[in-house]
């Protein structure tokens, strides 16, 4: 009888060894799926934003004014 | 068939137990060579293909001027590498997809291009700068690789270059931030990946440094200053203009004939001068403030050339003023009147507040550069008589408005500086009363001397101009000389304070006919700025 229990315990540790790696690993993959565009999008974003503060410095300098 | 002997079996069991004795041991030494002595190396190699150190570059601090806008930005370019052994097309192939984007990028790398053809040469990096765009599109084609890079960028161009690219490096650690670092796990394409593994030790940006200089003020004075090289046809002319009370500088220019290579040098601050007749407001302050004179002075030997030991004091213009009182003095630049009260002061008094007045320490304004003159130790009759029409001592243009300015700013010394976040340093060096008096005087000047001609009517000035020998193999010639021009406006709670000065100008010697209209100009358009 104990036998039988104590396989069953591991049968049942390694079923759910087993189901905890598919679900997580799902997760991870897609985090890490989240992780990888967001790093992009924050890159873009970055490069606009440093792209439009040039282009508003070009825009408001005084220094094309040639007289007052 | 005959039967094998005993001993011929025992032979061949002892031979092949023999070989397999060999062949442990053969790949225990093998595992020994991997494990122990190559066993390090390995580790090595497989953690770093395992793991990835990543620097985190920091956003960098910007200047900013008065009204927030950059004086200082950053932008992100690619730079263009070739690897021969990743080509896959022929090279005129590469070259004519990358001058779809660039059509001038052959005729730029002319010169690396020919390194290239060397078959020696695997790798060459080109100059050209490409956007992240121009990059994404030519970043499939094999061999070509692309470069991350940042560089800065003055929006308003040469406007303060100098002032900027010295404040970034006073500020440079303020300024960069910190680089931060990750250490992460990769998949086999190189991607990131999450674990508990990961490390990572975040950047810390570069700060913003606010500044006092205007942008507008700045640019109109480095016009007016440029054009005045021409107009005077001097050597070089400066100029500074600072807010009274709070000491912050709006306006630093400068200009010279033959410009310096060194992009940082300030001649404002680096360059010193005697400061000559514009010096005599602070002479006559201090004899008013320490009580040596009274307000109803007259110089009685006025009438005549002052001569100490083998030295004679003469005015400007070789003209004597009888019985003059202090307004006149000023008005006239009397020479001898000014030796005449610095000596009822004594050195000692005048020596204090030459102190007072810092004129014997750097300002320390947030610039690198800055130069002053020791003062000397012994000071004879004829030195403390000079002394008090600033000659004899040299200051930079920066220490003689910030010590001028305390008529401005009610006999208050408020330390100068460049950037908002220092606090104004104040300490008193004159009575009110004396203030009082000293503007009276300096009004009167600006309104009885020729240089009234040049203000609008509006206009309310309280100013002197000067002119400074310059002394050239110890000797002081007529023919290099210091035209200057300092005062502020208005009288009561000035906007701005101003000093000009201009080195030997060739129309004229004379302080009045080159630093003052140069002074008058930009104040005439500072009424709008301001």
């Amino acid at each position: 009888m104990l036998n039988r229990i104590l396989v069953a315990i591991a049968l049942a540790l390694f079923v759910f060894r087993i189901a905890f790696s598919l679900y997580y690993s799902r997760q991870i993959v897609a985090e890490n799926q989240i992780y990888t565009e967001l790093s992009k999008k924050y890159t873009d974003l970055k490069y606009e934003n440093e792209n439009l503060e040039i282009n508003y410095a070009q825009k408001n300098a005084v220094n094309r004014i040639e007289s007052f | 068939m005959p039967k094998k002997t005993p001993s011929i079996e025992s032979n061949r069991s002892k031979t092949i137990l023999i070989t397999i004795y060999l062949c442990f041991v053969f790949i225990l030494a093998r595992l020994f060579y991997w494990q122990i002595i190559k066993g390090q190396e390995l580790r090595d190699k497989a953690t770093s293909q395992l793991y990835r150190l990543e620097k985190i570059i920091p956003q960098q601090g910007h200047l900013l001027a008065s009204d927030s806008f950059p004086l200082s930005l950053d932008y992100t370019y690619y730079t263009l590498s070739f690897y021969k052994p990743n080509f896959k097309q022929e090279l005129s192939e590469v070259l004519s997809e990358i001058e779809k984007i660039k059509p001038t990028f052959a005729t730029e790398n002319a010169r690396i291009l020919e390194i290239y053809d060397n078959p020696a040469q695997k790798w060459v990096e080109f100059k050209s700068q490409f956007s992240r765009e121009e990059m994404q599109s030519l970043a499939s084609i094999p061999g070509l690789d692309f470069t991350l890079k940042q560089a800065r960028f003055y929006p308003e161009n040469d406007l303060a270059k100098n002032i900027i690219v010295n404040l970034e490096k006073y500020y440079q650690r303020k300024i960069s931030g910190r680089i931060g670092f990750i250490r992460s796990i990769v998949d086999g394409v190189g991607e990131n990946l999450l674990t508990r593994k990961n490390w990572q030790k975040n950047e810390v940006d570069g700060e913003n440094i606010q500044l006092s200089l205007n942008r507008k003020v700045q640019l109109l004075a480095e016009s007016t200053i440029k054009k005045s090289i021409d107009t005077y046809q001097a050597d070089s002319a400066s100029v500074i203009i600072i807010s009274p009370q709070s000491g912050e500088i709006l306006a630093i220019a400068s200009a010279e004939a033959s410009p310096s290579a060194l992009i940082t040098k300030i001649p404002n601050i680096s360059n010193l001068f005697e400061p000559g007749s514009i010096f005599k407001p602070l002479t006559m302050a201090s004899a008013l403030d320490s009580g040596s004179i009274d307000l109803d002075f007259i110089c009685q030997k006025c009438d005549q050339p002052r001569i100490i030991g083998q030295y004679t004091i003469n005015n400007w213009n070789g003209e004597f003023h009888p019985n003059s009182t202090l307004k006149e003095i000023i008005k006239n630049s009397d020479n001898i009147g000014m030796s005449y009260i610095i000596e009822k002061m004594g050195q000692k008094t005048f020596l204090d507040y030459f102190h007072r007045l810092k004129l014997d320490q750097k300002t320390g304004v947030e610039l690198s550069g800055e130069s002053i003159s020791p003062l000397k130790d012994y000071w004879s009759e004829i030195d403390l008589a000079t002394a008090s029409f600033g000659q004899g001592f040299a200051v930079n243009q920066l220490q003689m408005i910030q010590a001028f300015n305390t008529l401005a700013n009610d006999g208050r010394l408020v330390n100068l500086h460049l950037t908002k976040e220092r606090q104004a340093e104040i300490s008193r060096v004159f009575d009110m009363e004396v203030i009082t008096e000293m503007k009276d005087i300096l009004k009167y000047a600006v309104e009885n001397s020729p240089v009234a001609k040049l203000k609008a009517k509006d206009l309310e000035v309280c100013a002197k101009s000067g002119t400074a020998q310059v002394a050239v193999g110890g000797e002081y010639t007529d023919s290099n000389t210091v035209g200057s021009y300092i005062g502020f406006s208005p009288c009561e709670n000035p906007k701005y304070t101003m000093i000009v000065t201009i080195n030997n100008p060739k129309t004229s010697q004379w302080g009045s006919s080159t630093a003052a209209p140069i002074w008058f100009e930009i104040a005439q358009n500072l009424e709008f700025l301001l």
